[in-house]
């Protein structure tokens, strides 16, 4: 019952949210991920405080649409294939960009946790941040990390990049697709390369790209280094 | 209503498929990602066939357009750390803006060098 219940609250904010957000012109702080999260987060705020069990229970009546992310982000490979010759166009400079540009995104994260001086548990969970939430789950429990904070620094820099993404490669002058969708996919992982489908199929698949190879590189490489 | 049939039929078997083959990791102990291994292997078998099976299409056109939403869960579950995010949140602010900020950028500027070179 719960997990209808759920569900149902979730597919309908998100329906009335895409709806607001298409009616206002598609203002990038209207996401339609926003409102959901804002309000079911205060909800929440508000009940955990008496009762931690609803959190718990949330966790569990939500499972089944969290599950669908596996599939869903499986599925990226469909523009990847159908998009591979703008990749594979300049092997050489999309490797470059996409090895870089997870590099400094990790180092310059986990410089600043290393400098507050967090404990090991939030290093390690800041240092999934290159990659999509279903991958950083499972890698961030294996380092030694907390996989739900890690899949929330992963989902709100996703999210961050979604929004603010596109707007920053225009100030940039980035008019070329696929830096455009390496630059969204290794930095905003899976929301953003979802935001790219909406912007253009090559983007969409050098943002696929990007995220996938990047999830594959450091899920080879972070328990080695951990 | 065939067409809403055949889609959410697509979406099974791809939602089976995806299953079937984090089932089969973790019974031979597999720690690898399971979406990785299975983006990988469907991306192979696309390049082996030479097309995307149908219903993988149509699973995608419909699952693809929904990705937001199956993010929703997972990031309200943050608020398991409320403690630590209320403490430590713009900290956290500070690392994800300034790593974003200087990650884009890296990947932009490398990716325009070595297009250049590449293009001679």
């Amino acid at each position: 019952m719960g997990m209808i219940i759920w569900i149902s609250v979730i597919f309908i904010l998100y329906a009335a949210s895409s709806w607001l957000y298409r009616r206002c012109g598609e203002r990038a702080l209207l996401h339609p991920m926003i409102l959901p999260i804002v309000i079911i987060s205060v909800f929440l705020i508000y009940f955990v405080m008496a009762a931690d069990p609803l959190l718990v229970g949330f966790e569990h009546d939500t499972r089944a649409l969290s599950y669908l992310l596996g599939p869903a982000a499986m599925l990226l490979s469909v523009p990847l294939y159908e998009n591979r010759a703008a990749i594979r166009a300049e092997p050489t400079a999309v490797l470059a960009g996409l090895v870089g540009g997870s590099l400094v995104s990790v180092v310059v994260a986990l410089s600043v946790i290393k400098f507050v001086g967090f404990s090991p548990e939030i290093y390690a969970s800041f240092a999934t941040r290159a990659i999509t939430t279903p991958f950083a789950l499972v890698v961030s429990d294996s380092i030694g990390g907390l996989p739900s904070l890690a899949a929330a620094v992963v989902i709100f820099t996703g999210l961050l990049t979604a929004i603010f993404g596109p707007a920053f490669l225009r100030l940039l002058k980035v008019d070329d697709p696929v830096a455009g969708g390496l630059a969204m996919g290794v930095n905003g992982h899976g929301v953003a390369t979802a935001e790219t489908l909406k912007i253009s199929a090559v983007m969409a698949a050098a943002s696929s790209f990007a995220m996938a190879l990047n999830g594959f590189l450091t899920a080879i490489i972070l328990p080695l280094v951990f | 209503m065939i067409n809403k049939a055949h889609t959410a039929m697509s979406v099974i078997i791809v939602v089976a498929l995806y299953w079937l083959l984090q089932t089969v990791m973790q019974k031979l102990g597999i720690t690898f990602p399971p979406p990785v291994a299975a983006m990988a292997l469907l991306f192979i078998s696309f390049m082996l066939l030479a097309r995307v099976p149908s219903f993988i299409d149509r699973a995608a056109n419909i699952l693809l357009k929904f990705l937001p939403l199956f993010f929703i869960p997972p990031a309200i579950l943050a608020l398991r750390h409320l403690d630590i995010i209320i403490e430590h949140g713009l900290w956290f602010l500070t690392a994800i803006l300034l790593s974003s900020i200087a990650g884009m950028a890296a990947t932009v500027w490398l990716y325009k060098l070595f297009s250049k070179r590449e293009q001679g």
